[in-house]
Order: C-alpha cells, then structure tokens, then sequence
C-alpha cells in the first residue's frame, strides 16, 4: 500500500507551508474572482429579494418550499459528510484521515452557513429571523416549540456552532506551527493570534486530545440527531409521500452519500493543484471510493423502502403521489436522481476506477447532481399535486432561483478558497505524527 | 548575558530534541536526581510522555459532561416554560406534549458540550495568552522540535548542575531560558 511509505521531514514541510509560500497565485486569483463574481450574484439577488419580497421566487402555494428548502436540505446534506468522515476517521482510529479532515471540515463549515442563510431568505421578513430563537421580548411571545419550524433554528445553529469549533480545536496546533514557521511579521501576529498562545505542552495536548475526540463523538452523535430533526419536518406533516418513518435514516444516508461525493471531488482538485499526490494517495481514493459505494446502496435502499412504503399502504394518495413521481410532470426529477445516483456508482465496484482519483471526482459530480434532484423531487413532487384536485399547482424556479442558487455557491466557494489560500489543507502536525509513526514501525 | 543573574532571572532550563524517542525515560531520569517541575513541549501528542509527566486527569472529561447536562437542562427547561408562558392551542394538542421535546433538548446538549469541552481545555491550559515564556527558548519551534524544560521554580533548579543534567541526557541544544524583562 502506498501509505504506509513515511514522507520526509521536507516533504511534511513543503506541504504544511503552503499558506506561507503559496505555489500558484495566478491560478487562486482567477479562481478567487469567479467566486467573487458568484458572491456578486448573490448580492444582487438578495437585494433584489429584499426589494422585492419573495414573490421573485418560484414558489406558491401550493409548492410552498421550492428551492430555498431543496437547496438548504442538499447544503446541510453535503455538510454532514464532512464532520462525520472526520470524526468517525478519529474515532475508529484511521491513519489515513489526517489528509483528509481539515478539508472536509472546512466544506461542512461554509456548507452549513450556506444552509443555514436559505430558511432565512425565503422568510417573508429575514431580518426578523431572530424571531425564531426563544428570548424574553417586550411582546411576550415565544416560538412554537412544537413546530418542527422551530426545530431547525435549533438545527442549524447547534450544527454551525459545533461544527466550527470541532474544525478550530483541531487547527490551533496548525495554527501555532503557521506561527513558528511564518518568516514575515504579519504571518506571525497573525497566525499568533489564532493560534491562542499553543505553545505544545504535553499537558495541554493531553487535554486537547481528550476535548478533540470527546468533540468528535458527539459530533456523529449531532450528524445523527440533525438530520433527524430535519428530515421529521416532512415525515410529521400528512402529505402524501413524506408521512414516513423511513425518512431519518433516508435523509441521513442521502446526506452522507452527497457529502462523500463533494468530498471525492474537492480531494481530486486540491490534490491535482497542489500535486499532493504522496498525501492525498490513490488509498484516500478508494477509502471514499468504498464509501461513496457503501452508502449509495443505502440511499438506493431507501428509495426502494419509500416505494415499497406507498404500494405496502394502499393508499389511493400515496399510490397517486408514486405515479407522479415516476411518471409526472417532474419525473425528470425522479428518474436523473436515480441515473445519476446509481449508474455511475456501480463503477465503484471496480478497484481501478476506485483509485483513480479524476474518474472518482466524476462520478461525485453526477452525485452531488443527482442527490440534488433527489432532493428536488421529494418537496416538489410532494407539494404539488395534494388530496383536493383544486388545490393543484405547478412550481417552476424563477431567474432569482437560480441566481441566488449560483450567487449561494459562491457563498461556499469564496471562503473555501480564502481557505485554501491562507491555512494547510492537510492537518500538518497529525501529519507529522502518523508519518514518525509510520517511520518507526519499519 | 550578565553573569550575575541569580536563578530567580530564569524561567527554566530548555533541553531540545529532535524527535519523542526516549523522552519518557529522559523524564524518568531527571525525576531521578529529584526534578519535581519539568515540562515536554512537543509538536504533537504522545501518550508516554504526557504519562511520564504523570500530567493525566479526567477534567475535561466532566466539564465536557456538566456542559451537556446544563446544554439539555436549559433545552428542555426553555421549551417547558414557553409552552406554559406562551400556551397555543394548535389543533388541540395538550399544552405540555412530551413527543418533541426530546429533539431541542438533544440538539442544545450537544451543542452546548462541545462549547463546554472547547472553552474549559483553552481555560484549564490557561489559554489564550498573547506570550509565556517559553517562547523564550532560543529558535523556539513546536514545528519540528521536543523541548524537556526544567522550571526554574523547581528546589533541585541550579544553572549550572541543571544543564549539565540536561545536556547527558544527549540533548541537541541547551538552554537557558530568561525571564521576560518587566515593562520599566
């Protein structure tokens, strides 16, 4: 296996130092602006949806939700991958998760915000948001606790809370090393300050080592208890194709299973900018090759559970709601969801498409894209044909859809590549670690 | 370096290393010949040298269990009380509902015991702090380098017979660390 091979003191430096000498500046800085011109677009459609109200956007009654929900489920999804590679990596003690955990912290961290703003913009009010957190007001009211409504305000902000603070316990040794290693003065104020003062006291790593996997156990613990929560909001409502108890476990291995994918997909490009091939090896590849693979076939188990669920009722709405679903107006929706989740995937079968990190990152692209349709057809499909044929309705995505859904990548990519620019893309002391290691087991 | 400095001047003494390998025993020696304050600065976590520094306890541990406790405590407490303060009749569904009460109190617990386990491991390593001096070290570098520090508050703490200590443990680099001068 190629791990297994230590990587020199040099090598470890080279890459730890990336922040400190960055390799490619031409190629950042374009990719940068095209993030800056998304974040743009972002700006000019919430503007525009704050001018306006939220009338620009595709959806009505009946398909109240539409894209802001489609797209908040499919963030918060590729957000879960992210924590639970890592900490379940730590946990069970994988060596080959140092290369990957800090990247895939960081897509959790800017996915959550992404989630987390699209409840928020498709409130009648956003600035009012706050209205859902519970606090003593002069108007003496308080949030629903009862409404899975409220429930999410919860969600997204334990996730987003936990989530960036698992990601800067684990970078603060990465910090000090920055800081130790920076040659100019504003590296290392900088670097300093972030760093808190570490200064490596193997009291303090004890410490530190306790509080990083205790953070990590409960954070599997939070992937599990979100995603429920969330996915509860369809399951606890009456509408036909939602009212399921499949759909916590259904939602989560969706969720993981996008997030895997992003993942395979942000692991081939750092790995080819930055020539990482040492690091991030053909091993990292088929560790998520295997589960992409894994989890995918529980994804296609669930969409089997919830079709066997409808014909297993009887019920006339259920049944009605799988026909359309199949064969309605959106059964684009349901069938790219299950080409594009399931087709490809079956070449992870293969070891040597496996390892090969581009084919890998292709097959993620058709991933995220059909677990994003996924996601389309269960609140579309659900919302718009309902028990009373008067109450039908169509739901088509507005212009200001789709460029608050560009405008929203931008929101992730710019501070991923802000990221990538200024911080090691590879934890670089657990490097360190795991490569001494690796040299003294020989 | 004036000669005249008294071991009152000095922070500790600083022992470097290349690399973990026989800091245990190192620490063992030095506890030896009655070294009771000594410290390991290292760039990543070994587990026989922080039980040679016999540094172990649970702390974080409860602070990180008193977070969840207080976390699901205020959760449950918060949706108790508005569901009294604030009653809504929604379908008539009784005023206290214990179905999802479970869901809040779980997703605050956790949050609020990863904020406790953060928090109370930077405070109990008496964190962040803008400077220590063991950043006086000469070349101080976490990055690559292991540092056996001997504090100077320690009785056995002489300059002389404690680097000489240091240095036959086979010590790349020897020295000694000055206390901060105060602001005059």
């Amino acid at each position: 296996m190629t791990e297994a091979r230590p990587l020199s003191a040099e090598r470890i430096d080279v890459v730890t130092d990336l922040p400190l000498g960055f390799p490619a500046p031409r190629t950042w800085a374009l990719c940068f602006a095209f993030a800056l011109l998304l974040l743009l677009c972002f700006a000019v459609a919430v503007t525009v949806l704050f001018w306006r109200g939220v009338g620009v956007f595709g959806n009505n009654i009946p398909v109240a939700w539409g894209f802001p929900i489609v797209n908040y489920i499919w963030f918060l999804g590729i957000g879960h991958a992210g924590t639970l590679i890592s900490a379940l990596l730590l946990l069970t003690g994988v060596g080959k998760r140092n290369a990957l955990n800090r990247f895939a912290e960081t897509m959790t961290l800017f996915a959550v915000i992404c989630a987390g703003l699209y409840p928020i913009l498709h409130l009648g009010r956003p600035w009012l948001f706050y209205w859902t957190a519970p606090y003593p007001n002069t108007m003496s009211i308080w949030p629903q606790f009862k409404s899975p409504l409220a429930w999410d305000f919860f969600a997204v902000l334990t996730y987003l809370v936990a989530s960036a603070a698992f990601w800067y316990v684990g970078a603060i040794p990465d910090f000090a090393r920055l800081r130790d290693r920076a040659k100019g003065r504003l590296g290392q104020v900088c670097y300093g300050l972030a760093a808190l003062g570490w200064r490596g006291s193997m009291r303090h790593w004890r410490r530190w080592e306790q509080a990083y996997r205790l953070c990590a156990g409960l954070a599997v613990t939070m992937v599990f208890i979100i995603t429920a929560a969330y996915s509860l909001l369809l399951g606890g409502g009456p509408i036909p194709g939602w009212n399921s108890s499949i759909f916590p476990p259904y939602f989560l291995c969706g969720a993981v299973f996008s997030g895997f994918a992003v993942v395979a997909v942000i692991m081939a490009v750092l790995r080819r900018a930055f020539r990482l091939d040492d690091i991030l090896t053909d091993a990292h590849s088929d560790l998520i090759g295997k589960l992409l693979l894994a989890v995918g076939l529980m994804t296609a188990y669930g969409y089997l559970a919830d079709i066997f669920n409808a014909l297993y009722s009887g019920e006339q709405s259920e049944l009605e709601t799988l026909h359309d679903r199949i064969s309605g107006a959106y059964a684009w929706s349901f069938w790219g969801a299950v080409i594009c989740n399931f087709v490809p995937l079956q070449l992870l079968w293969l070891r040597r498409v496996r390892r090969n990190s581009l084919l890998l990152a292709a097959i993620g692209v058709s991933v995220a894209a059909g677990m994003w349709m996924e996601r389309y057809m269960l609140i579309v499909t659900g919302l718009y044909r309902d028990h009373l044929v008067s109450s039908w309705g169509m739901f088509q995505a507005s212009l200001w859809d789709w460029a608050l859904f560009a405008g929203m990548i931008g929101v992730f990519l710019a501070p991923f590549l802000l990221f990538v620019r200024l911080l090691p893309i590879v934890s670089g002391f657990e490097l360190k670690k795991a490569s001494e290691e690796a040299r003294h087991a020989r | 370096m004036p000669a005249d400095r008294s071991e009152t001047h000095y922070h500790a003494a600083a022992a470097g290393f290349a690399g973990p390998e026989g800091l245990a025993s190192h620490l063992a020696t030095l506890r030896q010949r009655g070294y009771r304050k000594l410290d390991v600065l290292g760039p990543y976590f070994s587990r026989e040298i922080a039980d040679g520094l016999d540094a172990g306890n649970n702390r974080v541990t409860w602070i990180t269990l008193a977070g969840g406790l207080f976390g699901a405590l205020a959760g449950l407490g918060v949706q108790i009380y508005a569901n009294y303060a604030y009653p809504l009749n929604i379908g008539g569904r009784p005023v206290f509902a214990w179905q999802p009460l479970p869901i809040i109190t779980l997703e605050v617990a956790v949050m609020s015991a990863i904020v406790f386990a953060v928090i109370g491991t930077l405070l109990s390593c008496r964190l962040p702090k803008l400077h220590h001096p063991d950043f006086e070290i000469p070349d101080f570098s976490t990055s690559d380098r292991f540092y056996i520090l001997v504090h100077a508050t320690d009785e056995q703490f002489d300059t002389a017979r404690t680097l000489d200590d240091l240095k036959n443990l086979g010590a790349e680099t020897v020295a000694l660390v000055p206390l901060p001068e105060a602001p005059s």
